[in-house]
């Protein structure tokens, strides 16, 4: 080596180097960045979902099996649709959208971590129906686990009822979200609404004779009564 | 089922992704040589390619199942193949998150065993807001409709309560009875865990499996005499008592009128309660 070649030599090494430190920062950045993406997300990537992100981010896997692992992943869609179908069959109501978020709890990860578990906390918010009524049920979910066990709580419920023949409902309702009892609620839900419905069958078959509507004699003994304007 | 091309480019990523992985970040790496800082500046490119694309992926994701949730119509070009992956891979997560409340609201979580000849369910507990064990049952339906494995207590008899609910016309009808039964038994034991946690001056005397019977012995604080409280839970299907007698060693004490409000206590709130606002009141220590 020629000292002028060695000089060259030193000169790419520190320039390869210096390029090197600047992608290390810039990786550690990015799975930094990675991570945070995926506490939000909630994806679980496994099986044919983590073939499908192989897929999308590489794109000579796109070509050589990205129809394949679509099509293996549209099957399961249809196998989770029919077991969608079961549960809602088995358990009486049916869930239109379910979402989670993940809540911030930062003191209680801690204390979890330092005693050798971890903990989580999501916000869930569902909407369904339960034999045409609809509901719409928020709660926290803190998940505690420490090795093999985990401890799961429900907090703050909030339950929001569309309004139809449940005046009796509402303390019930109260109760509930006082107590957390999400368990007992939908076992309630579910056997009033099946109630409402045989009451609904019932009252369908003695339909009352439509009202007549008021004669002038009864608009001129009560006057202050303010009488229905379908009638008019 | 793959071909051997489509596995070779997986596991030649998995390999460049292990590599990438184990390579120490922040360590000065060693003097060698131009051509091997080459390669090791080639591999981190192609690691941070990999990074910024993955990152990509999961906020298109974000975006496209938050809009989808509205229903709003999605801001995505139809034909790109793309396109197409990402809105199966945010249905996906849709119908799992369904499944995942099917399970949080007390759902019975059946599934398909025994090549379809029977259905297993899971029948979970909570006391309020906090979930206790989850019970399951395996029920064969493909001839007779019959349990045939559970996990569930001998103290609960669940052949009989399958002929009393008429399980083999109604499944449904069957579990919730089942499952209320359950859910009183966990509620019971639960409070008398409480009970044990939180009062460390009231022992317990006497308790059974089932947790439908309790005998505590409360202290009254000036006197220090003691009071022998049972708590009858005869309806097995309901976590609160249906019979309360409190007993002094000189009389009975369900005539005085400050004892039976303490009594209507206990007969309306869990015991551990109950007993919590007796404390209060200094009635018992």
């Amino acid at each position: 080596m020629t000292p002028a070649n060695n000089s060259s030599d030193i000169g790419d090494t520190l320039e390869l180097e210096a390029e090197l430190q600047k992608l290390q920062a810039e990786v550690c950045e990015l799975q930094k960045q990675l991570q945070d993406e995926q506490c939000v997300m909630g994806f679980d990537f496994r099986g044919n979902l983590l073939l499908a992100l192989k897929v999308l981010c590489d794109q000579s896997l796109a070509a050589s099996c990205g129809q394949r692992v679509a099509l293996q992943l549209q099957e399961e869609l249809e196998e989770l649709k029919e077991d969608v179908e079961r549960q809602s069959q088995m358990n009486g109501y049916r869930v239109v959208r379910c979402s989670t978020r993940r809540v911030d709890s930062k003191g209680t990860e801690a204390i979890a971590e330092r005693a050798g578990g971890s903990s989580s906390s999501q916000q869930v918010c569902v909407s369904g129906l339960c034999s045409e009524i609809h509901f719409q049920v928020e709660f926290k979910l803190a998940e505690l686990k420490f090795g093999e066990k985990m401890k799961r709580t429900v907090t703050d419920v909030n339950i929001v009822m569309e309004d139809s023949e449940l005046q009796s409902f509402s303390s019930f309702l109260s109760r509930v979200e006082e107590t957390q009892d999400l368990l007992l609620f939908f076992r309630t839900l579910r056997t009033f609404c099946d109630r409402c419905d045989e009451r609904r069958r019932t009252f369908t078959h003695f339909q009352p004779l439509p009202p007549q509507p008021p004669t002038a004699q009864d608009m001129a003994l009560f006057p202050e009564r303010r009488w229905c304007s379908d009638f008019e | 089922m793959e071909g051997a091309s489509s596995k070779g480019a997986l596991n030649h990523l998995t390999f460049l992704e292990a590599q990438a992985r184990s390579r120490k970040t922040g360590a000065s790496q060693q003097k060698s040589g131009a051509s091997q800082l080459k390669a090791k500046v080639e591999e981190l490119k192609k690691q941070r390619d990999l990074l910024k694309a993955q990152i990509a992926v999961h906020q298109s994701l974000q975006k496209l199942r938050t809009s989808l949730d509205k229903n709003e119509d999605a801001d995505v070009d139809e034909t790109s193949e793309n396109s197409k992956l990402l809105m199966l891979m945010v249905k996906h997560s849709q119908l799992k998150d369904v499944l995942l409340a099917h399970h949080l609201l007390g759902g019975y979580d059946v599934v398909k065993t025994n090549e379809d000849n029977s259905l297993c369910f899971s029948l979970p507990t909570a006391y309020q807001g906090t979930m206790l064990d989850t019970y399951h049952v395996e029920i064969d339906v493909k001839r007779t409709v019959r349990i045939s494995r559970h996990n569930i207590p001998p103290f609960i008899d669940v052949e009989s309560l399958a002929k009393e609910t008429n399980m083999q016309e109604n499944i449904r009808g069957f579990l919730d009875t089942l499952s209320l039964h359950l859910n009183a038994f966990s509620s019971r034991k639960h409070q008398l865990k409480l009970v044990k946690d939180l009062h460390k001056s009231v022992e317990v005397l006497e308790s059974n499996a089932l947790c439908s019977l309790l005998v505590l012995l409360l202290t009254i604080p000036k006197e220090k005499t003691a009071l022998l409280c049972s708590l009858d839970y005869s309806d097995h299907t309901r976590s609160l008592p249906t019979r309360v007698s409190i007993k002094g060693e000189e009389k009975d004490l369900s005539d005085s009128p400050e004892w039976q409000k303490n009594i209507a206590l206990l007969q309306e709130t869990p015991v551990h309660e109950a007993l919590t606002a007796m404390r209060e009141t200094r009635h018992i220590i």
